[in-house]
């Protein structure tokens, strides 16, 4: 046994062969009292290799987005610096946000914060931002504006009889009435008459935008989508309001997207032509991709939100009807048969303009759609580590297109089909679960995009022209009837 | 008292103390108008002077300014005037 042990001892000089760390010093620094320096290890080479290149990477890309952003600021910094009448409101943009599918608001919000509003805050615009939750909401305020201005034009023309029997009646007042007076004294009472800030100066009559006569009316103001599903809903929205009845239909009628998710199923066993069973096949692969994937059930956030949101409403009909997100008052399939321009608006000519500020309303504005990249999901780590490192050339890329909008640059009239796919590259981000989802519920992001002709001939965008053999990765929907 | 005119007016005032409480009205709607002037000037205005009249960059500031101050202090109003109800049930207590 003792001899087996001594045997198996190594050999102890092969320890002393390792060389001896290298050690750099001075006998100034040992007086001073400053420990020998060595090198690192090979282990904490690499370590600090790794981190350094990590950190140095994100560092050098914050670096050169930030050089961009001045860089675009400073080239439309000269447009701030025009004097402006105090009796006019510089020219506004319209940006509507919406957050990408599965993921908050914020993540869009952060796009719009970083590289969209410096450079119009540096160009000294107006703008109003209209951001939505859920679903729907860009679309209703876009055709309620257009709504609205129909409306104001009907009642213009409409005779004003009203009034002159308000004013006989007048003569006799009743308590009530006073107080209904009262009321109505204090809604118009102007506090700037009371405090005297136009006490010496004349109080402006009128106050007119910027972009009111400006010599060409299609490139007043401006419109920037934020998301491939804003730029949906937004053209959606525009031929809702334009071409679409001005009241709601009968609750029967109309469709709810994510009530009828059985009823949707059942209806594609009914009319089973060929196109839906090629439908069927492509949502099946869809739900392999799916599995082999395995995307957490979690990512659903945004869909199931909205299924709970309108679970609930449903429950709540009775007490509240939600008007952010109304059902939309016309399909695709009803656009040719309506009248365009609208009957009310015919008197406008070809530029349909807002009857309270006299600006061309948003279809002739020239559009822009910024994409939101946002890739989820724990596969997709690699592609999203490429993405943080790249950030610089996103930023060029938006700041240069939002610079050529403020400075009305590059606009272009709409081509379809192709301009129809703005920003599809988003839609490869879109998780599967969440587009099969969509597709089920009848979502209008999922849908495919369609125009009409009329509208289209409008539109403007200063986008750059979309390659035509660039498509969405989501199968095309197939119109079904709308009867349920 | 009303502020800003959310108060909604009590039954059965002298005329007199109408008048106070316009008075006071106007004194904070004055009070607030001239924070407001001071507020936006400072943030806004270049101190340099350059040009005697507003720039672009200047005019929309000043709007979105003022835009911000009337939302703050009517917000602030109202949940003021919240409190001081609340306040004043509880004393009836």
């Amino acid at each position: 046994m003792v001899e087996e042990k001594t045997a198996v001892k190594p050999p102890k000089p092969v320890k002393n062969v390792k060389p001896p760390k290298k050690i750099f010093t001075n006998p100034a620094f040992q007086a001073m009292g400053i420990p020998a320096m060595k090198l690192p290890s090979r282990n904490w080479s690499i370590f600090w290799l790794a981190v350094s290149t990590a950190v140095g990477g994100f560092a050098y890309d914050k670096y050169q987005q930030k050089q961009i952003i001045t860089k675009y600021a400073n080239m439309v910094k000269p447009l701030a610096e025009e004097k402006m009448d105090t009796k006019t409101i510089p020219r506004k943009i319209t940006v509507f946000i919406a957050p990408p599918p599965s993921d908050y608001l914020e993540t869009s919000l952060k796009i719009w914060r970083r590289y969209v509003k410096p450079v119009i805050y540096f160009a000294g615009l107006d703008y109003d931002v209209i951001e939505e939750e859920k679903q729907g909401v860009i679309r209703t305020e876009v055709a309620n504006r257009i709504r609205a201005l129909r409306k104001n034009s009907i009642e213009k023309q409409k005779p004003k009889e009203s009034e002159k029997n308000s004013k006989e009646v007048a003569k006799e007042l009743t308590k009530l009435e006073e107080i209904e007076l009262a009321k109505e004294y204090k809604k118009k009472f102007d506090w700037r008459d009371a405090i005297g800030i136009f006490y010496k100066h004349a109080k402006p009559e009128t106050i007119v935008s910027e972009d009111v006569g400006y010599p060409d009316p299609l490139l007043t103001g401006g419109v920037i989508c934020i998301g491939r599903g804003a730029y949906k809903e937004y053209i959606t929205g525009l031929h809702e309001g334009l071409l679409g009845p001005l009241e709601a239909r009968e609750p029967e009628a109309s469709l709810e997207p994510s009530k009828n998710t059985t009823e949707s199923a059942i209806t594609i066993d009914k009319n089973k032509n060929d196109e839906t069973t090629i439908q069927e096949e492509k949502i099946k692969i869809m739900e392999e991709q799916l599995e082999e994937s395995n995307v957490p059930s979690s990512d659903l956030t945004s869909i199931d939100e909205k299924s709970k949101e309108t679970a609930s409403q449903d429950d709540s009909e009775k007490k509240e009807i939600d008007t952010t997100v109304l059902n939309p008052f016309i399909q695709p399939s009803e656009y040719e048969s309506s009248p365009f321009p609208p009957l009310e608006l015919h008197s406008q000519g070809n530029i349909i303009t807002d009857d309270v500020t006299g600006v061309p309303i948003l279809v002739h504005q020239p559009l822009l759609v910024i994409p939101v990249p946002n890739l989820i999901g724990f596969i997709a780590i690699p592609q999203r580590i490429y993405r943080f490192y790249r950030k610089r050339y996103f930023t060029e890329e938006i700041c240069s297109e939002v610079t050529g909008l403020i400075q009305r640059e590059s606009v272009r009239p709409f081509q379809i089909p192709n301009d129809l796919q703005l920003a599809v590259e988003e839609e490869h981000d879109w998780p599967n679960s969440w587009v099969k989802q969509g597709i089920k519920r009848k979502s209008e992001w999922t849908r495919t995009l369609e125009v009409d002709s009329r509208v289209s001939a409008l539109l403007h965008t200063c986008n750059k022209p979309v390659a035509a053999e660039i498509t969405s990765p989501i199968p095309a929907q197939i119109e079904e009837s709308d009867e349920h | 008292m009303s502020f800003l005119g959310f108060g909604n007016g009590q039954p059965q005032l002298t005329s007199e103390q109408k008048i106070s409480a316009a008075e006071t009205e106007l004194d904070l709607v004055t009070d607030m108008f001239n924070k407001l002037v001071d507020n936006c000037y400072k943030k806004c205005i270049n101190t340099q002077y350059s040009e005697g009249e507003l720039n672009k960059n200047e005019s929309a500031c000043l709007d979105r300014c003022v835009a911000k101050y009337f939302e703050t202090n009517v917000k602030v109003g109202e949940n003021m005037q919240q409190l001081g109800q609340t306040f004043t049930n509880a004393g009836k207590f």
